[in-house]
């Protein structure tokens, strides 16, 4: 009875008395053919796709352009479930904790569930090295911007220590504001962190108004200000930079020729890393074999399906696919941070940098 | 002609360029951007009436109508389910569509508020104060027909609002930061005082109670967990839609099932079809009437608009205060007053319009919603911000007049609603009850896909139950509790940012003045009342010991008994502060101290008072409308085993067996009759609810083990 029901998709009363039915009647005649294999399995099924966040972000727009291209390569209809709560802490765990039969994913916050388990937050009921990974959807790629209001125009103004520069965060351990710490710990900035912004968009009203005069930012978000002569990027964290970041240094490029240059460059590396690890889709940890190797093929093609490249280009979603094995590599790469990049990041988190 | 704008389509060479410019007083002179901006209004107005827009902008605004009828699903929820029907719009019938669902919800709402007494969307909540008032007075009609009438004045107030703003649009925005956000929410605050004038000390109680709920959650300045005594789901703070779902909605159940009777009470006979009609035409002639009110209130509404986070239920509740403030009859507000409809309707329509100024302005969104918006016309494949007011001002205006047109068709199709609707407030409440508390608790769960939610709605159930017979101003709680964090952050931003003297800034300083004349205003005008010796009205408790208590005696043994629990819970959460960083627990000790005391004080008076009353030999039976206490008992305790049910069973299973059990066991229907209600109910919600929304509701505790989750 357990195997059976593992191959349901939902409670739905219905559907759970009709399936059961099929299920017994398949049972009757076919004599017990369980081994279907994976393509047939999920043929007319529907995959719960979690999406740790309310609509109206990121990672919602990404799951619904994608979802189709899923649908059409899987032949599963994708039914995408908003859950969000704890900083997409909730959704994120709910993934984790769900049955393994290969219908249930989601796109999941990849570097903010590295970093709570790295400074043990409480909440993070995962292990994200387990997930069973089917790719990456894009990256983040983190750029400083300055307001208008600001009068700053580069980096080197803000680097060259003449004045106080306010930087704005969301809340205490977020994104934004552990790379304003990471940085200025490896730069020496003289800066006036204030976090506690609710979010991303209360803060570029703030460098609007001129309240704070930069913010480390998405890329995605940055340009949007940037096409409006509203922001500058003035530090981008690339090795190999996109088009839009031409003529910006880079973090590499400001510690250059620096007293300790190598030790600096181990600290942007792990934070750059952090960054790398973007937004994967996962599953539960332990996914049958055949299930998660197909789900991975059917990703892989949904994200290089021609239509959906324009898609997302027309909607200025960047996309940058990394598959499966890829993805476990990073991961690993990134939790294998030396002792003490650890205990820096882990301090960064908990604001005691 | 439809025009239509891909993402990389170039602006028409019909649209005249709109050069940004600094000076306001030039942009209007500015013969070209004039330019530019009319043919705008043109082109805007001819694509939405366009055959090819028109049918989207009907189906959308019928949508929102609906889902703002259906307790507990919002604008916000109207918005993400039309996000997917985007993808093979064109940008047009899309905004339309989009923006039209948003544009109706509170329409939709306020039937709900007036004809049954729980709020649609939050934002009805206010109109709860005096729709069912008017309902059980036998003027359901002039209610509904106000209220739509004042929505769609409201709206279209708002939408002129913001087209007159786009010379300025960006400027607009950015006069309200932290500083100036704070002084306004703070205002909003005072009007506590206007809504609870006639039992002061119960309202600031309620208001403080209010705060403190506000401070639940995690404070992300410190990454500190205030007041969850444990329980992990808490950290994100309790949601606004199950907190007035309770307080409101669960609160009235309660009520109605211990007094038993038809939900429309004191409507001597159903009123027919056509009396209706002509009760719901006058209604619209109020409205009109009353254009000054509505007038002042859709400017409340657009203002509060602007200010990001503060969304339209505190909007509505300050237009209601500025309703009763302004009226000759105070009196008659919270007995059913059409104008305490009017105001609070007007007022949660008119905030679309502001709301939009700094999505259209800047592209960012003011409010969940509007990220919604922002991602719908992303995928549309239009940007907001400059370049669409320079380039494609045309898009801002098929906004605007969706907007408008959108609720002129919700007015439209919601009197053809009401007249069907209304047949149902004259069932019986023990098998209306259990059928709308299957209703509440499944919008409660949908708002946001947590069991949480359901016990929230449940527990506040009790409380705003307790509030209304006990004379506590839940509309003061829920000011508090909308505002409360708005202010501690942006107090705290503000400091952060330009120092302790942040309010000597001009425009903040005026917004203070603003406030304290407010205040003072207020302060007079009641001590005078008290001086005067008003005659004592339903609302009204003793000034002073001497004098004779309008009060039952039975409620105030029942009234200490809730002070004492409330006390013991706010006494929990001051020794629990302690352990807080000093940034986390200021505003926390700011709220609780005078909360203690007041409490403290009105225990007090109570005591005093009732012996008082013993003294002169007052009877001290229950009163008429007082509820059997034996069949709340039961209320109580079916609404537990409800949650416990869903827990463990799921959604569609623990309803059925609730609402069965509870109109057979309980309320001694017919066996078939039950049957037949709680299976065709709990069908009905399963075919909207996970059918047609495609919502997921919980599994229970029973089929996610069976199906392989590791925990629970």
């Amino acid at each position: 009875m357990r195997l059976s029901l593992q191959g349901l998709t939902r409670v739905n009363a219905l559907r759970w008395i009709a399936a059961s039915l099929v299920a017994i009647a398949s049972l009757l005649i076919g004599g017990g053919v369980f081994a279907q294999d994976a393509r047939s399995f999920y043929e007319g099924k529907s995959i719960k796709w979690i999406v740790p966040y309310k609509p109206g972000g990121g990672y919602d727009e990404y799951s619904r352009m994608l979802a189709p291209f899923v649908s059409k390569y899987t032949g599963a209809r994708v039914d995408i479930v908003n859950m969000s709560g704890s900083g997409g802490m909730r959704g994120s765990t709910e993934i984790f904790k769900a049955p393994a039969d290969g219908l249930t994913v989601g796109i999941v916050p990849g570097s903010a569930l590295v970093m709570n388990e790295i400074a043990e937050q409480k909440g993070a009921a995962y292990k994200i090295a387990e997930f069973t990974y089917l790719g990456r959807i894009s990256t983040e790629q983190r750029v400083l911007v300055v307001g208008a209001e600001s009068g700053i125009k580069n980096f080197e103004e803000i680097a060259d220590g003449n004045k106080t520069i306010v930087v704005g965060a969301g809340g205490l351990g977020g994104n934004a504001y552990v790379d304003a710490v990471i940085t200025a710990h490896v730069f020496g900035l003289d800066q006036k962190l204030i976090h506690g912004f609710n979010n991303s968009p209360d803060i570029r009203l703030a460098l609007l108004r001129g309240d704070i005069d930069a913010w480390w930012g998405s890329l995605a978000e940055a340009l949007k200000g940037v096409s409006d002569k509203e922001l500058t990027i003035v530090l981008h964290a690339e090795k190999n930079p996109d088009p839009e970041l031409e003529n910006i240094p880079s973090v590499y490029d400001a510690i250059a020729g620096s007293e300790d240059e190598a030790a600096k460059e181990k600290v942007l590396d792990a934070w750059k890393a952090l960054s790398v690890v973007g937004r994967p889709v996962v599953g539960p940890p332990g996914i049958p074999e055949d299930r998660a190797a197909f789900l991975q093929d059917a990703f892989r093609k949904a994200m290089s399906d021609p239509e959906l490249v324009e898609t997302a280009e027309a909607a200025g979603r960047q996309i940058s696919y990394a598959s499966s094995d890829e993805m476990i590599e990073i991961i690993r790469s990134v939790i294998d941070m030396d002792q003490q990049t650890q205990e820096l990041f882990a301090s960064a988190i908990r604001g005691e940098l | 002609m439809p025009l239509q704008y891909g993402a990389n389509s170039e602006s028409p060479a019909s649209q005249l360029p709109i050069e940004p410019c600094e000076e306001i007083l030039e942009c209007f002179l500015d013969g070209k951007r004039l330019m530019g901006i009319l043919e705008g209004i043109a082109s805007g107005f001819l694509q939405t009436v366009s055959l090819a827009v028109l049918p989207y902008l009907v189906i959308g605004s019928v949508f929102g109508l609906v889902v703002g009828v259906i307790p507990g699903l919002s604008g916000h929820f109207a918005m993400a389910m039309a996000v997917t029907f985007l993808y093979s719009m064109e940008p047009g019938s899309g905004i339309a569509f989009l923006l039209g669902a948003h544009a109706t919800v509170s329409q939709g709402g306020g039937i709900t508020a007036i004809l049954f007494g729980i709020p649609g969307a939050p934002q009805n909540a206010a109109t709860l104060l005096d729709g069912p008032a008017m309902r059980d007075k036998g003027d359901l009609g002039t209610a509904l027909g106000a209220a739509m009438t004042s929505c769609l004045l409201g709206a279209t107030f708002g939408a002129v609002v913001l087209a007159l703003l786009i010379p300025v649009l960006q400027e607009a925005v950015l006069l309200f930061g932290p500083p100036e956000i704070v002084i306004l929410a703070f205002l909003s605050l005072t009007f506590v005082a206007v809504l609870g004038r006639e039992d002061m000390m119960r309202s600031l109680i309620a208001a403080l109670v209010g705060l403190l709920l506000a401070m639940v959650g995690l404070d992300n300045v410190t990454n500190t967990e205030r007041f969850t005594f444990g329980f992990e789901r808490l950290a994100d703070g309790l949601s606004l839609v199950p907190v007035v779902l309770g307080l409101f909605a669960v609160a009235e159940m309660i009520e109605l099932w211990s007094i038993s009777g038809p939900l429309a009470r004191g409507q001597a006979k159903i009123e027919s079809g056509r009396q209706v009609q002509k009760q719901i035409f006058n209604g619209v002639r109020v409205a009109f009437r009353k254009w000054w009110l509505v007038l002042r209130c859709s400017a409340i509404g657009t203002l509060m608009g602007l200010i990001p986070g503060l969304g339209s239920a505190p909007a509505a509740f300050v237009a209601y205060g500025h309703a009763k403030q302004s009226s000759k009859d105070k009196e008659s507000f919270g007995k059913g007053n059409v104008e305490g409809v009017i105001g609070p309707e007007a007022a949660n329509d008119a905030v679309e319009g502001g709301a939009l100024a700094s999505t259209i302005a800047f592209g960012i969104p003011g409010s969940s919603s509007m990220a919604i918006l922002l991602s719908g016309l992303f995928i549309l494949g239009l940007e907001t911000g400059p370049q669409m007011l320079n380039q494609h001002v045309d898009i801002v205006f098929i906004m605007i007049f969706t907007i408008i047109l959108g609720n002129l068709i919700g007015t439209v199709f919601g009197m053809f609603l009401v007249n069907p609707l209304s047949r149902v407030t004259t069932v019986r409440s023990s098998m209306f009850v259990p059928v709308l508390i299957a209703i509440i608790v499944s919008g409660a769960y949908a708002s946001d896909g947590s069991l949480l939610d359901i016990a929230v709605a449940l527990v506040f159930g009790v409380v705003g139950y307790l509030m209304k017979r006990l004379n506590y101003s839940r509309a003061a709680l829920l000011i508090g509790f909308v505002l409360g964090f708005v202010v501690e952050k942006n107090l705290y931003l503000a400091l952060m940012l330009d120092g302790p003297f942040f309010v000597a800034e001009p425009l903040p300083f005026g917004l203070a003045m603003i406030a304290v004349v407010f205040l003072a205003y207020n302060v007079v005008s009641i001590y005078r009342n008290r001086s005067r010796s008003m005659p004592a009205t339903s609302n009204d408790v003793p000034g002073s010991s001497g004098r004779t208590s309008a009060e039952p005696p039975r409620n105030s043994a029942t009234e200490v008994w809730f002070l004492a629990c409330l006390g013991a819970l706010v006494l929990a959460a001051f020794m629990e502060a302690f352990r807080y960083e000093m940034v986390s627990s200021r505003t926390p000790f700011v709220i609780m101290t005078p909360l203690l005391f007041l409490m403290l004080l009105q225990a007090w008076r109570i005591r005093s008072a009732s012996r008082a009353e013993r003294a002169g030999d007052m009877p001290v039976a229950g009163s008429a409308t007082g509820g059997d206490a034996g069949k709340i008992g039961l209320m109580l305790f079916s609404m537990a085993a409800l949650f416990v049910l869903i827990a463990v069973l799921g959604h569609f299973p623990g309803i059925l067996i609730y609402g069965f059990l509870s109109m057979y066991l309980l309320a001694r229907e017919k066996l078939v009759v039950s049957a037949i209600v709680s299976i065709s109910v709990t069908a009905a919600l399963f075919v909207v609810f996970e059918l047609a929304f495609n919502i997921e509701m919980y599994d229970g505790l029973v089929f996610r083990y069976l199906q392989g989750y590791r925990d629970f």
